[in-house]
């Protein structure tokens, strides 16, 4: 049976098919285009100036430039990309299983459980080596707790939320009061780690990132169908014999998850995951945050930031996660400004035409 | 790519420069050259110890709150290269050096990145083991023996100068040093503290730290500064907010209440030499201060 879907377009290889939605499909050729160019300049600049033929040849051969490319650009540009896009897929979930744009893993807990125990492993100096672990187990442990309470009953979008800012709030007060108690050199290591840098770090956290992203992929196939039906309200999806519950709770597994993982290798960077699914939701004018866009908005974001902070304030190095708050917000504020009127008033015009039928029947074939 | 962290870097230099030499530290053994030239410090204390050996370092980092130390003179020539916790990898790559020296303590996340630059010897720590710190990094810049005899040298004057106060070596002395947001007693681990252990010279009770884990330094309220009396005090600041502090503490009635104030025996000092010094200069000079207001 044929069914024109609004936007999208069908893709058929034999008996497989997918639909694409078309507008999507051009916000990831364009943000793809804009994390090239940004990637690009953030390998060219720095201290010394190289020119973009020079990183081309040096990225292919030897040039004068091999250690400053290859082992101080390179590995952080890198990292920059595959963390901005495991943060912004994370909140690309949890906002969509919470049904609410401010619920990334910065509100609901995982950064904090993650922050609390790399200040703890900081702060009682287990070493440098045991940081990304802690700080994963701590996010992990925190997501559980969230998750737990979260979903007694079924995973109601307003109570994940609530749960998730509760156990946040204690969890920082508790970081607080670890730093407070610190020798204020590993207060200061701490604190750095919480605002979230990507200096120091290279290819390790960049490969088990990669690998963890690769090793995620199917499922994150598998959720960009699930979020179609797990968007519905709670009625209309139960009444078409959808496991709302179960379908959420593995969503929002995967979205902590992610999150933990990302916040483990490269510190409590803020605001990726709050801001990317939403400029990429309004870039694609999508009820929801489509996400391979998402994920390069999130890459676009931390490399930028990182870019900036190593190179626009002359001696002193900022750490990504101060900038990525300021780039995040000035352009999600000005999204809201323009688009996001024009957006939610032709979304609102076009409901109404879309009648009940409609609309389950697209549900039916997503 | 041959930069993914698989190659050896330091096994790549051994070919490319020549002699070397093998020095074990905080982050194990590292092939450095037999004289560096061209070194880059990433602590205060290390700059004292280059300088010291008569080594100008090309590249320095700095505290986040003060510039490069002015008592070891003229430091125009050295490149600052960030701060102690974020130095700024590629203003040292830019300096093309043979030797960088930190501390696991401050920098063990940049090691690898460092040693892919030069050769990189680590301290396990900052302060509380100066002397040993001392020699390690005398050691990687190929001057194990000067720093030996400099550090001997020092060790002598300290215990003569000692002896030379008889009676007044019993004279208990205090240090109170103005941080940004709070204020500190020096204990007998702090750099400091060890040079006046050096000398035999006695402290006042609360700055012994008897039976404490970490006896480098303790905390101060502004409401109990009083209790930072002594036969003899010296205090400092730490960057230009703790001096304001300072100026206002020092004028006030509590302050001015304390024994030693009204004896005209507490003197402030210079903050780099008493506290970021860290190295056998600054030991010698606050070796100088206690002759110029102790031997009176």
């Amino acid at each position: 049976m044929s069914l024109d879907l609004p936007g999208r377009t069908a893709l058929r290889a034999g008996a497989y098919s997918m639909t694409v939605h078309r507008r999507s499909a051009a916000v990831c050729l364009l943000l793809l285009a804009v994390l090239l160019c940004a990637a690009t300049v953030s390998l060219c600049l720095g201290d010394t100036y190289i020119t973009f033929a020079d990183v081309v040849a040096t990225l292919t051969g030897e040039t004068g430039y091999d250690r400053t490319v290859e082992v101080l650009r390179l590995p952080r540009t890198v990292l920059a990309i595959v963390a901005g896009a495991a943060l912004a897929l994370s909140g690309a979930l949890i906002q969509s299983v919470a049904r609410n744009p401010l619920a990334s893993p910065d509100i609901i807990g995982v950064t904090a459980g993650a922050g609390l125990a790399a200040t703890f492993a900081l702060t009682a100096g287990l070493g440098y080596a045991m940081l990304g672990p802690s700080a994963l187990t701590g996010g992990l442990a925190a997501a559980a707790i969230v998750l737990a309470v979260g979903s007694r009953g079924s995973l109601s979008a307003p109570r994940f939320v609530l749960a998730g800012i509760a156990v946040a709030v204690l969890l920082k007060s508790g970081t607080q009061l670890l730093l407070l108690a610190a020798a204020p050199i590993d207060a200061q290591r701490a604190q750095i780690w919480l605002i979230g840098t990507l200096a120091g770090r290279g290819w390790n956290e960049a490969a088990f990132l990669g690998v963890f992203l690769a090793l995620a992929l199917p499922f994150l196939i598998w959720a960009q169908r699930a979020l179609d039906t797990s968007d519905l309200d709670d009625p209309t999806a139960t009444g078409l014999g959808v496991r709302v519950t179960g379908r959420r709770v593995g969503l929002a597994v995967l979205g902590v998850v992610l999150a933990s993982v990302a916040v483990s290798q490269v510190g409590a960077v803020e605001f990726v995951a709050l801001a990317a699914p939403q400029i990429a939701r309004r870039l694609a004018r999508t009820s929801r945050p489509p996400l391979l866009a998402t994920a390069l908005a999130g890459a676009v974001l931390l490399v930028a930031a990182d870019g900036l902070g190593r190179t626009a304030f002359g001696d002193y190095q900022i750490p990504a996660g101060v900038l990525t708050a300021a780039i995040g917000g000035l352009y999600l504020l000005y999204l809201l400004m323009t688009k996001g009127t024009r957006n939610e008033k032709n979304a609102a015009g076009r409901r109404p035409g879309l009648g009940l039928r409609a609309r389950l029947e697209r549900v039916r074939h997503l | 790519m041959s930069a993914c962290g698989t190659s050896d870097p330091a096994a790549e230099r051994n070919e490319a420069e020549g002699e070397t030499r093998s020095i074990e530290h905080a982050m194990g053994t590292t092939e450095v050259p037999v004289a560096p030239e061209r070194v880059v410090v990433l602590d205060t204390d290390k700059i004292d110890t280059a300088l010291s050996l008569g080594v100008t370092p090309i590249g320095a980092a700095q505290t986040d709150e003060t510039t490069l130390p002015t008592y070891l003179g003229d430091l125009s020539d050295v490149t600052v290269v960030g701060t102690l916790t974020s130095p700024d990898l590629e203003a040292i790559e830019g300096l093309n050096p043979d030797l960088i020296l930190g501390s696991k303590f401050r920098q063990e996340e940049f090691y690898d990145e460092l040693d892919a630059i030069a050769p990189t010897v680590f301290t396990e720590n900052v302060g509380i083991s100066w002397k040993e710190n001392f020699l390690l990094d005398g050691e990687a810049m190929g001057k194990g023996e000067e720093a030996q005899e400099l550090l001997d040298a020092y060790e002598t004057r300290a215990a003569e100068f000692g002896a030379s106060l008889g009676d007044l070596s019993a004279t208990e002395v205090s240090i109170v040093r103005f941080m940004p947001d709070m204020v500190r007693y020096y204990g007998p681990d702090s750099f400091s503290g060890i040079v006046l252990g050096d000398t035999g010279l006695g402290r006042p009770e609360l700055q012994v730290m008897e039976g404490a884990e970490d006896r480098r330094f303790g905390e101060l309220s502004l409401e109990e500064i009083d209790s930072a009396d002594g036969d003899v005090l010296f205090y400092c600041a730490y960057g230009d907010d703790a001096a304001a502090q300072m100026e206002e503490t020092a004028s006030g009635a509590l302050w001015e209440s304390m024994s030693v104030v009204e004896a005209g025996k507490a003197h402030p000092v210079d903050d780099e030499v008493w506290m970021t010094g860290i190295g056998v200069t600054a030991a010698g000079m606050i070796l100088d201060d206690l002759e110029q207001y102790l031997a009176a």
